[in-house]
């Protein structure tokens, strides 16, 4: 999704045509759980896409379980007020949200990592861009 | 009093030394910089992380009723909807 996620935002999202919206999928325990926690305590600090964005790019090194040390520290480098992070981090206030959605998501059907969905248009797995492309087209001419 | 010889080598060496001198000037770089560069100021536990751009500059993020972050316009007409996982 990192290759493509660039391309749609510059084609669909900054033209207004797409609005985009993520939602938890929590599949390896409680790592997922904190990283997921900490992309909503940057979203207290309006970089919720931000810290999404860092995750991803970090995906294979950001966190052991049970440790939140190198995720505050990219709150960090993401210039997050340091101390409101931790706190929120630490106090798990989003624990419950971020495992609602992870529910949501599998009375919905929603197995594969990544799933999209496009106006009801599912599109499952890491997929070209074109495929996405002309899923989004067909929702617009809807 | 100290007589200074002059012998037939004296010519091949001063051109030598002369050599010695152009080719260390040349190894030189033209423009070497006065102070060395200091890397950027990174915290050791991010030493190692993948630096990404700011992403999406020019796109507000809002939270939806339901509780889901959302970039764009609030009233695009197709909603796209990523569901993955950070681990």
């Amino acid at each position: 999704m990192l290759g493509t996620e660039p391309r749609l935002i510059d084609d669909y999202v900054k033209t207004g045509f797409i609005r985009f919206q993520f939602r938890h999928q929590l599949n390896y325990g409680k790592v997922s759980e904190l990283a997921s926690q900490a992309a909503e305590c940057a979203g207290d600090q309006k970089k919720f896409f931000a810290m999404r964005d860092t995750l991803f790019a970090n995906q294979a090194k950001v966190v052991t379980p049970g440790d939140a040390s190198l995720l505050k520290a990219l709150a960090q480098d993401l210039k997050l007020d340091s101390a409101q992070f931790a706190n929120c981090l630490d106090s798990q206030k989003y624990l419950a949200k971020v495992k609602a959605q992870d529910d949501a998501r599998r009375a919905a059907g929603w197995t594969r990592r990544p799933t999209f969905d496009i106006n009801g248009i599912r599109v499952e797995g890491n997929v070209a861009y074109d495929i996405l492309k002309n899923a989004i087209d067909r929702a617009l001419k809807q | 009093m100290t007589m200074l010889r002059h012998t037939r080598f004296e010519p091949a060496i001063a051109r030598l030394a002369l050599m010695a001198v152009l080719i260390a000037a040349c190894a030189q770089p033209a423009s070497a910089p006065a102070v060395p560069p200091t890397p950027a100021q990174t915290s050791a536990a991010t030493a190692a992380v993948t630096p990404t751009p700011t992403p999406s500059p020019g796109v507000s993020e809002f939270m939806t009723p339901e509780g889901y972050w959302t970039l764009g316009k609030v009233d695009a007409k197709v909603l796209f909807v990523d569901s993955s996982d950070f681990g």
